[in-house]
């Protein structure tokens, strides 16, 4: 068993010893500055919190036992990462670093499932190196290790059932097909991508077990499949989930086909390629030709959301052989080894697709690793090239180079790009109820201004679950809101804020978080100290922030 | 061999009558109005034309005609493949990049021609690259082709990147302007991707066709030096013009590998899928173009010439604003029987409510001035899809300060 896992012409020590190297690059550009850098969404404090929540009460935030789906916003989140970060807070202490520490883990292990990959494509040792070195300097894969977003765990179980599956064709052990189903299942509950990656990926699994003529196998894996996803069928039908695909839904579609049938008048024509078939392909196909575009894997976006970072997917120094590895996978789409792996890629963006979006990194992560793949399977085709060591040597500087640059991209131009415009305000929030929680009696803010983050203010204060499920008042229809609780008091307007100070302030214990606008108004109608001031390090709308301590008119 | 160039001649006669009919028959009045650029055009060839003719595209549509049947030809030469040359004709009768091209004046058509006919000429000579780089000089001018220094190379890679992305070429097309752009539709038919891919495989694979493929290769990298050379102003259909010729190759080959090598069954299915993508995209230039684009094009400025002409006005007021309106007013200045006065902004009070024959037609953010609202108007002239562009100011309005 222990030979299955890894090739025994290509384990020497060369290839071992560069595998626990990069596995320790990849950890430690994974985990540096990670409490600071990308900075922390709302969703993760909300991930934070249901785990401290769970950890303390065994209940996540709205009260519910030990639930599979966590409420949370309204949205039902997959509870799988929500349980491992409790498990950190229960082992360590309740932090940015625990929360993102399972990521970093997925994130490094999959350096490992990519070599182990390689090995079962090519026993070229140079070119599983150059494979596994581009999984550890993976502009995505570091990108998504760094947040405790479920995508890398879910995507971590997916390519783990891929390889356990290839292993499985290679060797005929059918002990294997458990293993790779069942975590192929377990990500059934990590993230709602896998709710169209599983079904399609089993359907190929299915369809090569009934080549090879595995009928029971086949019959019990399906059975089991069935059983282990109902409690998800149920959740996506009966229990709430299916807002995540009501907030996606193309709105914009049905305008474009009025408008375009009005051109015609509504005619015979008309009616046959103007209307929601169509279109509904029209879209499916370029959002997924899309994912394998020149835009997306090799160009700079000047772009930044907390799924994109806007660097290009591929290295522009493997993009040849990325394009090649199409080729070369094709020629052997009759193996099934290389069937499962152009599956996998063409699978993969279907989720982004399918939620609407145009290329959604998140959504789509199951690909990460299939490039490498490519890549390394365009490079095979080179493989005498590869063999002088010269050659060799100055690709590897090559990539190094070029990761160098993404490494560098992130870490200094990115950083203060994502500091100045991802979740900006509510991390300051986060770090002035962390300093000021105790010391003062009321925290104000609008929710003009900043949403409603109870996440984050709950998990700076480690505020008590117990007390905020009973104190807690929600409006839900379907995503929740939740009214003004403990010390913290958040309204629409800024004129709202000063009226309930006018009324209630009794002391000077009263502190708010309040926008320069916010400022000017609050100036003329009371009385405040400035503690301190914020703003954007890359300011382009010119903001800026104030913590203020309200004081008595005299 | 004979045989074979019967049924070229054949396919080519009919290929002929074929698009004559798309073009002349069909799709003949579609853009319905002329563009400024015409006009531009037009005076630029000392072309002259009437207000209620579309004559003067016969020109451009003719030598879309040529260029497919010449294309058609050289695929024949050099690779005596008559399935090839036949797709090849239908490929470029239908690929929405030379078929919108062909549908208005535009110079870089002629560009295209005489590459074109250099390859039919040249193709066997080694240095066919540097005579057509060559034609470039002489479309310097016309073309206002320049060659770029550092800087602008590096702007420009980023365009190549773009023009070559799927997305573009088979999806959006052009997004930085409206106005070659058939809505919902890329430079290509959607289904020619899955074409291209076979296409450049095939060409990288099979020998038979290294000839052909070194053409098409050297057209690449001579349009990426086009793409380069022109302005950045220019329209990115016709900065990648030659980009897209050698693509629309490269999709033949592709045609024709699948339809050579699938069973009767695929071959009926990519041949229904074609056509479908034909009128999907060919339903949304006939009754979606005009109206999507009219910003675009002078629906307008006719419709305005058009009808004061009717309503015998003799004289009309207007401002730096309807500078477009003067244009065609100067261009078609046989078929206007008005007389057309610039005026100031300052002044409009006076002069359109002064007691004479002269009329003001004013552009809509200037009816505050006289203290109007467009729903105070009565004869406006649109665009093609309804947005009011010109209003005529009544004589008779009852003026109140």
């Amino acid at each position: 068993m222990k030979h299955m896992f890894i090739n025994s012409k290509n384990t020497s020590n060369l290839l071992l010893l560069s595998l626990i190297l990069l596995v320790i690059v990849g950890f430690v550009i994974r985990s540096y500055q990670i409490e600071s850098h990308p900075p922390v969404d709302n969703d993760e404090f909300a991930i934070a919190y249901d785990a401290y929540s769970i950890t303390q009460t065994g209940k996540d935030q709205w009260g519910v036992k030990m639930p599979l789906f966590f409420k949370s916003f309204g949205d039902y989140k997959n509870g799988f990462d929500i349980y491992i970060t409790a498990l950190m807070y229960k082992l360590f202490e309740p932090n940015i670093f625990w929360l993102r520490f399972p990521s970093i883990i997925f994130g490094t292990l999959y350096i490992l499932l990519i070599f182990l990959l390689l090995s079962n494509i090519t026993i070229d040792k140079k070119l599983i190196i150059i494979g596994t070195l581009l999984m550890t300097l993976s502009p995505y894969g570091i990108f998504f290790s760094r947040t405790s977003s479920a995508s890398i765990s879910q995507s971590f179980f997916t390519i783990t059932s891929i390889l356990t599956f290839i292993y499985y064709l290679k060797s005929n052990h059918k002990k294997l097909i458990p293993i790779s189903v069942g975590s192929l299942l377990l990500s059934l509950y990590i993230y709602p991508s896998s709710l169209i990656v599983v079904p399609l990926l089993l359907s190929g699994y299915i369809f090569i077990l009934l080549k090879k003529h595995e009928y029971t196998i086949t019959i019990l894996l399906v059975v089991a499949a069935f059983i282990v996803a109902l409690p998800v069928i149920n959740q996506y039908l009966g229990g709430g989930s299916m807002i995540r695909f009501q907030n996606v839904a193309n709105i914009g579609m049905k305008l474009e086909i009025n408008e375009f049938r009005h051109h015609s008048q509504n005619d015979f024509v008309s009616k046959i390629f103007q209307n929601k078939i169509v279109y509904q392909s029209f879209y499916l196909l370029k959002n997924f030709i899309y994912h394998f575009d020149l835009e997306p894997l090799i160009y700079l976006r000047n772009h930044v959301d907390q799924h994109d970072n806007g660097f290009p997917q591929v290295l522009i120094i493997t993009f040849p052989f990325y394009i090649l590895g199409f080729i070369v996978l094709f020629k052997q789409i009759k193996n099934p080894t290389y069937l499962i792996i152009a599956l996998w890629i063409v699978i993969s963006p279907l989720p982004s697709i399918i939620a609407g979006s145009g290329f959604n990194g998140k959504r789509s992560l199951t690909f990460l690793g299939s490039d490498i793949v490519l890549i390394i399977l365009g490079l095979s085709y080179f493989h005498n090239i590869f063999q002088k060591k010269l050659v060799y040597f100055l690709y590897l500087i090559c990539i190094i180079i070029n990761s160098s640059i993404f490494v560098y991209w992130y870490f200094s131009p990115y950083k203060l790009l994502a500091e100045s415009h991802l979740y900006f305000k509510t991390n300051k929030l986060y770090q002035i109820v962390k300093q000021n929680y105790s010391k003062f009696n009321t925290i104000v803010y609008t929710t003009k201004n900043l949403g409603e983050p109870q996440n984050p203010v709950l998990f700076a204060c480690l505020f008590p679950p117990e007390k905020y499920i009973k104190i807690k008042v929600a409006k839900c229809s379907p995503w929740c809101r939740i009214q003004p609780f403990d010390k913290f008091i958040y309204m629409e307007n800024i004129e709202d804020i000063i009226k309930y100070i006018s009324l209630n302030i009794k002391d000077n214990k009263i502190i708010g978080f309040l926008s320069s606008d916010e400022i000017e108004i609050i100036k003329r109608k009371s009385c405040y100290e400035i503690l301190s001031t914020f703003q954007p390090k890359k300011n382009y709308l010119n903001e800026k922030f104030y913590l203020i301590q309200f004081e008595q008119c005299i | 061999m004979k045989k074979n160039i019967y049924r070229l001649i054949g396919a080519l006669l009919i290929g002929i009558v074929i698009n004559f009919l798309i073009k002349f028959v069909i799709f003949n009045s579609v853009p319905n109005s002329v563009s400024s650029e015409e006009i531009k055009n037009m005076q630029l060839l000392g072309l002259k034309t009437s207000l209620y003719s579309l004559s003067f595209r016969w020109l451009p549509k003719l030598l879309t005609i040529l260029i497919i049947l010449l294309s058609s030809l050289l695929t024949y030469v050099k690779t005596r493949k008559i399935l090839l040359s036949i797709i090849t004709l239908i490929i470029l009768s239908f690929s929405p990049w030379l078929f919108i091209l062909g549908q208005t004046l535009n110079l870089h058509l002629f560009l295209l021609t005489i590459i074109v006919l250099l390859l039919i000429s040249l193709c066997h000579k080694k240095y066919w690259i540097f005579i057509i780089s060559f034609i470039f000089i002489l479309f310097k001018q016309w073309l206002d082709l320049k060659l770029p220094n550092l800087q602008q190379i590096i702007d420009t890679w980023p365009l190549v990147v773009r023009l070559l992305d799927f997305k573009t070429l088979f999806f959006t097309g052009d997004s930085a302007s409206q106005y070659l752009k058939i809505p919902k539709t890329g430079y290509f038919l959607f289904f020619d991707l899955i074409p291209l891919f076979v296409g450049i495989y095939v060409l990288l694979k099979n020998q038979n066709n290294r000839s052909l493929g070194k053409i098409i290769s050297g057209l690449f990298i001579i349009g990426l030096c086009f793409l380069f050379i022109s302005q950045s102003s220019s329209l990115n259909i016709y900065r990648g013009i030659i980009i897209f010729y050698s693509v629309s190759l490269v999709i033949a080959v592709g045609y024709e590998y699948l339809l050579h090598n699938t069973s009767y069954l695929l071959k009926a299915l990519i041949a229904l899928i074609f056509v479908l993508n034909v009128f999907f995209t060919y339903e949304l230039f006939y009754y979606h173009f005009d109206k999507k684009n009219s910003f675009e094009w002078g629906y307008a400025e006719t419709n305005a010439i058009n009808q004061l002409n009717q309503k015998q006005i003799k004289c009309i007021n207007i401002t730096q604003e309807s500078g477009k309106l003067k244009q065609y007013v100067d261009f078609f200045n046989n078929d206007v029987n008005f007389k057309t006065n610039m005026i100031s902004n300052s002044k409009l009070d006076d002069i359109c409510y002064a007691k004479n024959n002269c009329y003001c037609l004013l552009r809509e953010q200037e009816l505050g001035l006289i203290g109007l609202q467009k729903e105070d108007i009565e004869t406006i002239f649109s665009h093609y899809e309804g947005l009011p562009i010109y209003f005529l100011i009544p004589k008779n309005e009852t003026h109140v300060y």
